[in-house]
């Protein structure tokens, strides 16, 4: 799967799922500052990942993933 | 093991009555939670003989906490802790229960995520959906 095929996908679940304003996804937007991605909503993103792209993200994943860009490398770089 | 049905409810959760919309757990996977609630006329939150939309999403509450109070204490073997509501999603009511009626509701588990779960909750009486909700509760750290 493409990386525009991947922001595609994050993208529409931020806005339709998380009811992100689309005018906010960047991909160098912070996850909890910019879009306001906090505990709560990081489990919606967890099951996104597992349904739409088939990995299961670890508590440790989100030490490192402080950006979109950096979320949808990280998707691109663990489905199969 | 012991019977589901013979677990004090006391040892799930910390409602008590008038408040305690739980009456006992019938069965318990990881998956899939289903406990009952015969509605009564002393429970609040019950609006003449109708328990209400509050009473009934408090209901799915106590539901999805006598799960993680179930996984707890007789899975993990760990003290129960404080839940949290974070996030009602969907909420949907078909019809309010009436007084008497008895609720059998299954408690899905969608997501476990560090001390997040996210649940889908249906509320049924006999075959009947009543109600449904998806809910996410946060565990208060040990």
């Amino acid at each position: 799967m493409s990386i525009e095929e991947i922001n595609e996908k994050v993208k529409n679940f931020l806005v339709e799922d998380l009811e992100i304003e689309e005018e906010k996804i960047e991909g160098g937007a912070r996850l909890k500052e910019d879009l306001g991605i906090d505990s709560l909503e990081v489990v919606d993103v967890v099951v996104l990942v597992e349904d739409q792209f088939g990995y299961k993200m670890k508590p440790e994943d989100f030490k490192e993933l402080h950006t979109l860009d950096q979320f949808t490398k990280f998707i691109q770089d663990h489905i199969a | 093991m012991k019977p589901f049905e013979d677990i004090d409810v006391d040892l799930l959760l910390p409602q008590q009555p008038p408040f305690r919309f739980v009456d006992s757990l019938l069965s318990y996977t990881e998956e899939d939670t289903v406990v009952h609630l015969t509605v009564g006329s002393g429970h609040m939150l019950m609006d003449g003989d109708t328990l209400s939309a509050a009473g009934l999403l408090e209901h799915m509450a106590q539901a999805s906490a006598a799960r993680s109070g179930y996984r707890q204490r007789f899975v993990l073997n760990l003290p129960v802790s404080i839940g949290y509501i974070g996030q009602v999603k969907k909420y949907r009511i078909e019809r309010l229960p009436k007084k008497g009626e008895e609720l059998t509701t299954t408690v899905h588990l969608v997501q476990d995520f560090f001390n997040v779960s996210m649940t889908d909750i249906e509320v049924r009486v006999g075959e009947e959906l009543i109600a449904s909700a998806s809910l996410k509760s946060a565990q208060a750290s040990q």
